[in-house]
């Protein structure tokens, strides 16, 4: 498949396109667990505290108080519903890594009914979808037909007792055939990766579903006699002490046999995973909680409610007696403006992913983004969408790969690559600014043209690296500022500078402006943040690392000012004093204003030095965030052009129509349409009840013109509801 | 900068030149969506008078005036950076430009081909206004109507909000701003303007015949009535245009260079192809919700033509008589046509690449394109599993798409419990690395048995599939509302706009057409044929309901006969003597469908037949000819 269309790609490109796309999308899933890691262990730990507690009830203590309190983590996840798949992905596979291989994750389009929704629910439980296992697939593709009458909560429950039974037997058999661990938690259950059961005898489990009349029948090898009657007591401070032991490493538990060996009692809790809770219908929601609160004193059931806005949602869909069975616990997920701010660091501001975007698409980005998903999901597509433009479109992008490929590839170069390069804009440009004698050789002779181009290409790597920390800086310095003229975020200072250059935008005069009056207080902690900023990078590049050292020595005689400054102010105090000896009043206002005037006129140590660093500062600006355009061969590393990837992205179908019906010339290229009008006649309806499309027949009459339309007329609402139902 | 400058002088002569043959040759084609300069222009300004101009001011300025808010984040360019937009209020307040008479001017305007015609303007744009008069009128005379019209030629003489505008203005309303925000704009706007015509020299090749549209255009409007207005913007534009790097002596050529501009973009897509002069422009739309809500949110003025097909001396035709007319029907600019869809093939490729990289693509625009996408199904997608589905097709169903994917191209015959259990069945099988790719094509993705939420979302879910391939096409205007954030996620779709203006023969097949009369001859006969196996009284009885029916015709709100009403009149004719007969002879009226009762909100029967008052006119005066 991927022979057919690659053909279109020159093959140097076929090579680093995948490449480039595959690396964007591996940085940005690493960036989605990351961004969520913090969430993620709370959880986690949530999760397991639950199972915990509610083993201990299992096992022993039956008090009614609290026993129908299902616990429950609701983890606010905003409103960008595309990446909330994503979420929950890296969530379960957290789950079965640390705490528990029991985990259903439902979605409201598969639970319109209480039926479905159990099904689904227990199906999933006892290990049937989702995380099935490689050998097992055959038997789910042969049977589809299974039967749904048989998942009943009584069912749940009895499985889960064999396989709380066979966890004793198995551990205490373990204890002393010291067999490998890696059996027990999973032996019932065809688990993804860490639960594949190894050996043969539990396979039968698998399908449970099967033999599904006498649930206890599968269990049948495995299982032994339940262990010996235990205290329920004694096993409550077993249980409390392993939550204090093994806690936090969630992958010793699985992986290491010794600290395992005390847990006896734990046993997984179930986690029902409902990702949007506020698509479930009311009452699905509803019964599906009061079953599971009734089945509360035999299955730990943990639920996990994935909720869009606010917690309250939940409350408010739920009826009280319903509500009362939660107990609820919110957990806020980093909202996903985050996200995309690590995935524009990670992504875009670095030298490792070659492709870079230039000031345009990547406002479109942000602003598709910011104002109609915050899906960092259709983000990271867009950018997809970008690189595929570049390279198909671009024939200069077989450089547009890793630095030491690129060498190799330079060295590769064929004469119609470098008739390609030479006929860059920015190449020309840069000829043109040569003497006259290199100008020739460049254009001639190839070895020089080879190493010219080599060397602008390092050039232009380290000037975006360059561009990309002064980027930072400026936003370190800006971003504080009254009304943030560059904006609080870097993305948006970024989005600047790419598209014009900085020094002389408005914004930036306006900062400048108001940094001009900034106080040493304020000013010394951005200092030291932009020094912080600057010694990641200085170590790669020598004006940067200059910049750095020249902001030190500022600093260093910022924060020496303070006897300077004892020094300086003494003095205009000693001449006031002096000028108050004057005794007419008159004299002495004059004496006060020509005072003033003296004293706006001379700046003190700290103004003066304030005004030098910002000098410095915007120098250095002014020097190196220039617009990309100027420099040579940018055009093989940047994709500049918003207005296909537009297109593609936010669809235009209305447009489209209306001008094709109002003005069918921009499509049909035709003279003037006084010119066709005559021969064209159109006669079309609109009628959206009646058909629902755009009806047209072309139809040729010399008489009069029909024409005739019956428009849309109506709300919105009325429109979706008339056509969507 | 001392390159650019040469490059730039460069360029507008040799653009010039061609588009000064193309002038004299008189080949230039109409611009589109011409919205005129002037107007442009006010309407930019209006919308930052306007006392509600907050909402509506926001999203136009790049920057916002210092100090008045914290608002920092515009979305400009998803917002307003088209090359050429539509306004969206032409588009959400889309309707023909209805005038009585108005089609015989335009006609007669046709014949003056060398007359400068007006340009069409989509009415529409003018009606958000709101001093202005909602009834159509040319654009010229509306344009009188502007109390603030005089405004445009005053801002270039205060350089700070000139220069704020400057930064505000994105690229794609260059035609319009730069006639005010040149003189003043120092650099910024210079360097920007160069830019831009630099990055025209590269395209040479894609400058188009279009571009002289523009500037014919721009002439026509010149000398339009409001002669001071639009020369003093002229002036002011080709002053500044000197001023700036191409020092040309010449001004209209110049002008010409600036609105070649607009088109002139495409870049990405003209490198290696070689196609036809020029590239089709892409439908751009400036839209926001506001706008829509400005054209169709106030109902009380909501204009509908009165100029409907009844009023025709023929205003419906037996279908066989239409089927004969179209068939005489030669189509137009069949050539054209051709080219637009050889144009379209050429991004076969493309598209291929798109979906192989896991993208769905939704193909858009007026026309049929089912021939396109049968032509990319035989060109591109032989070798591989692909399904078509035909989703104008009246009795298609989900269950029909996942069944032929499971019986057809799986081989899998078992049945399966539910729909959703054969959509896991199906990603279960595509989602491995190492699985056979299908394509499933579908024409009309909102046809009217595909709308459905669960549908939409089980064909998202389909198209979300790693290995499986979703090809669309959509025609319905509204189509887009089907899909929500979620759904549009998981289809991972990418717009293409495939205008064809090809008649959609195949997919209205299934409907009714408006041009057909409604089965009314089917009716009449029938209740003809009904009618005349009826007693005496029977008849009469009908006959007095249809009768009292055509009185009431010109109410809207007729909801029917009562039932005591019409019992009164029977008696009175002595056609029924008591309740009893009458709701006998009613019952088999309704049993042959002839009358319909409905319970009115106060409980009473009311008793209606369902004809339309067409067909019962007929009916009634062939009786009484009988009768005769």
């Amino acid at each position: 498949l991927s022979g057919n269309w690659r053909e279109l790609l020159t093959t140097t490109t076929a090579d680093s396109l995948p490449l480039v796309m595959a690396a964007t999308v591996s940085v940005s899933k690493d960036l989605q667990d990351s961004i969520h890691a913090k969430v993620f262990q709370d959880l986690v730990e949530f999760i397991r505290d639950a199972g915990m507690r509610s083993n201990i009830m299992i096992d022993g203590i039956k008090s009614k108080e609290g026993q129908s309190d299902i616990p429950t983590a609701c983890l606010v996840t905003g409103v960008n519903m595309p990446d909330h798949d994503a979420i929950f992905g890296s969530l379960v596979r957290l789950l079965v890594d640390g705490v528990t291989p029991h985990i259903a994750k439902l979605q409201s389009r598969d639970c319109n009914t209480v039926r479905g929704a159990i099904f689904k629910m227990i199906s999933q439980l006892m290990g049937q979808n989702g995380f099935v296992d490689p050998e097992f697939e055959d038997e789910i593709i042969t049977g589809p037909s299974i039967k749904r009458a048989q998942f009943t909560m009584a069912v749940l429950t009895s499985w889960y007792k064999e396989i709380i039974s066979a966890e004793d037997t198995r551990e205490s058999t373990s204890k002393s055939h010291g067999s490998p661990r890696k059996r027990a938690g999973c032996s019932h259950k065809d688990m993804g990766s860490p639960y594949k059961p190894v050996g043969s005898p539990y396979k039968p489990v698998g399908s449970p579903r099967k033999t599904m009349g006498s649930p206890r029948k599968p269990m049948g090898s495995p299982r032994m006699p339940k262990g010996s009657p235990r205290k329920p007591m004694g096993f409550q401070s077993r249980d409390m002490k392993s939550v204090k032991d093994f806690g936090s490493p969630e992958k010793r538990m699985r992986l290491n046999d010794e600290p395992r060996l005390p847990r006896g009692g734990y046993h997984p809790p179930l986690v029902v995973i409902l990702e949007d809770v506020e698509n479930f219908p009311a009452n699905v929601l509803h019964d599906l909680i009061l079953i599971c609160s009734e089945h509360r004193c035999n299955l730990p059931i943990v639920f996990v409610f994935g909720v869009a806005t606010t917690s309250n949602a939940v409350h408010r869909s739920l009826s009280q007696d319903a509500s009362a069975c939660v107990a609820m616990e919110t957990f806020q997920a980093q909202p996903s403006t985050h996200y995309l701010n690590h995935v524009i660091e990670k992504v875009l501001m670095t030298e490792k992913v070659p492709f870079h975007i230039g000031g345009r698409p990547f406002k479109l980005l942000l602003d598709i983004f910011l104002y109609s998903d915050l899906s960092v999901k259709n983000f990271v597509k867009g950018l997809k969408l970008c690189m595929m433009e570049h390279f198909l479109g671009n024939s200069s992008t077989f450089l547009c790969c890793s630095a030491p490929e690129r060498a190799l590839r330079i060295r590769a170069m064929t004469p119609a690559q470098l008739d390609i390069i030479r006929k860059l804009p920015s190449f020309r440009s840069y000829v043109e600014n040569r003497p006259p004698k290199e100008q020739a050789v460049l254009l001639l002779d190839e070895k020089v043209t080879k190493s010219t181009v080599r060397t602008l290409m390092t050039e232009l790597d380290s000037w975006y690296l360059r561009f990309c920390c002064l980027v930072k800086v400026v936003s370190a310095l800006t971003s504080s500022l009254p009304h943030s003229p560059l904006g609080r975020q870097i993305r948006e200072v970024l989005a600047t500078c790419l598209s014009r250059p900085l020094v002389e935008s408005e914004e930036f005069k306006e900062a400048q402006k108001m940094l001009k009056l900034m106080a040493r207080e304020e000013l010394l902690p951005i200092l030291a943040n932009i020094l912080e900023i600057l010694k990641e990078q200085s170590g790669q590049d020598e004006e940067l690392s200059e910049l750095y050292n020249e902001l030190a020595i500022m600093l260093g005689r910022l924060n020496s000012l303070d006897q300077l400054d004892q020094v300086i102010k003494d003095s205009p105090a000693d001449e006031a004093q002096l000028s108050f000896q004057s005794s007419d009043r008159f004299h002495l206002k004059e004496k006060l204003l020509e005072m003033a005037k003296k004293k706006s006129k001379k700046p003190n140590a700290y103004e003066s030095l304030r005004s030098e660093l910002l000098q410095v500062l915007v120098n250095t600006f002014e020097q190196h965030l220039q617009l990309l355009n100027k420099q040579p061969l940018h055009e093989v590393l940047f994709f500049d052009s918003s207005s296909v990837v537009k297109r593609h992205l936010v669809g235009m179908p209305r447009a489209a129509l209306t001008t094709a019906l109002s003005n069918p010339h921009h499509y049909l290229q035709v003279g003037t349409p006084a010119n066709t009008a005559s021969r064209l006649k159109l006669s079309y309806g609109i009628k959206e009840n009646f058909s629902g499309r755009l009806r047209s027949k072309i139809q040729c009459s010399l008489g009069e013109y029909r024409y005739k339309s019956e428009t849309v007329n109506s709300t919105p609402a009325e429109l979706k509801a008339q056509d969507f139902q | 900068m001392m390159p650019r400058r040469a490059r730039t002088t460069l360029s507008v002569t040799f653009i010039n030149d061609k588009l000064v043959d193309k002038i004299s040759n008189g080949t230039d084609g109409k611009k589109v969506t011409p919205i005129p300069l002037s107007q442009r222009g006010r309407s930019r300004h209006r919308s930052a008078q306007t006392p509600a101009g907050d909402n509506d001011d926001l999203p136009q300025l790049e920057e916002m005036d210092e100090g008045i808010n914290d608002v920092f984040f515009k979305p400009t360019e998803l917002f307003e950076d088209g090359e050429d937009p539509v306004k969206g209020s032409a588009v959400f307040g889309f309707r023909t430009p209805k005038k009585k008479w108005g089609m015989l001017e335009k006609a007669g305007s046709a014949k003056m081909l060398d007359s400068p015609s007006t340009p069409k303007i989509p009415r529409s744009s003018l009606k958000h206004y709101p001093d202005s008069p909602r009834t159509p009128k040319t654009p010229r005379s509306s344009l009188k109507h502007y109390p603030d019209s005089p405004r445009t030629t005053k801002i270039p003489r205060t350089p700070n909000s000139a220069a704020k505008n400057g930064f505000r203005t994105p690229k794609s309303h260059q035609r319009s701003s730069e006639v005010f925000q040149e003189v003043t704009t120092p650099y910024n706007f210079r360097n920007r303007v160069k830019h831009r015509i630099k990055k025209i020299v590269c395209e040479e090749e894609s400058s188009s015949e279009e571009d002289s549209d523009g500037s014919n255009y721009s002439l026509s409007e010149s000398d339009d009535d409001d002669d001071n207005e639009s020369k003093e913007n002229f002036d002011d534009f080709s002053e500044s245009f000197i001023r700036t790097p191409s020092r040309t002596p010449k001004r209209t050529p110049i002008r010409k260079t600036l609105s070649s501009s607009t088109p002139g973009k495409t870049p990405s897509r003209t490198p290696g192809k070689v196609g036809r002069g020029r590239k089709i422009k892409d439908v751009e739309m400036v839209g926001r919700s506001d706008e829509y809500f400005n054209a169709n949110g106030d109902l009380g003025k909501v204009i509908t033509s009165d100029h409907t097909l009844s009023r025709l001396e023929t205003p419906r035709l037996a279908p066989d008589a239409l089927q004969s007319i179209l068939l005489g029907v030669t189509a137009t600019h069949q050539a054209e046509r051709k080219a637009l869809i050889e144009e379209h093939r050429q991004m076969f490729p493309r598209w291929m690449t798109f979906l192989c990289e896991g993208f769905s693509i939704f193909l858009y625009g007026f026309g049929s394109k089912k021939d396109l996408l049968s032509k990319f199904q035989q060109e591109y997608l032989d070798e591989y599993d692909h399904i078509v589905v035909n989703g104008f097709f009246p009795s298609l169903t989900l269950k029909n798409i996942l069944n032929n994917i499971t019986e057809d191209i799986l081989d899998q015959s078992g049945s399966f419990h539910s729909i959703q259990e054969q959509l896991e069945f199906i990603e279960e099988i595509y989602s491995k690395p190492n699985a056979e790719s299908l394509f499933i094509i579908i024409h009309n993705l909102d046809g009217p048995l595909l709308r459905g939420d669960k549908t939409q979302s089980a064909i998202a879910h389909l198209a979300s599939i790693t290995n499986v391939h979703l090809l669309a096409s959509i025609d319905h205007i509204n189509a887009p509302l089907i899909f929500d954030s979620g759904k549009m996620s998981s289809y991972n779709a990418l717009w293409c706009d495939a205008t064809t203006l090809a008649p959609y023969s195949e997919e209205t097949s299934y409907e009714n057409s408006l041009l057909v009369q409604q089965s009314g001859s089917l009716a009449l006969s029938s209740l003809v044929h009904v009618f005349k196996s009826l007693t005496p009284n029977a008849k009469g009885i009908f006959l007095l309901l249809a009768k009292h029916q055509l009185d009431q015709k010109d109410k809207s709100n007729y909801v029917g006969l009562s039932f005591n009403d019409m019992y009164q009149r029977c008696r009175e004719a002595f056609l029924v003597n008591s309740d009893l007969t009458l709701r006998a002879q009613l019952t088999e009226f309704k049993d042959h469908k002839l009358i319909r009762s409905k319970k009115g909100p106060d409980g009473i029967k009311n008793l209606l037949i369902s004809l339309d008052s067409t067909t019962l006119q007929d009916f009634i005066s062939q009786q009484e000819l009988e009768n005769l």
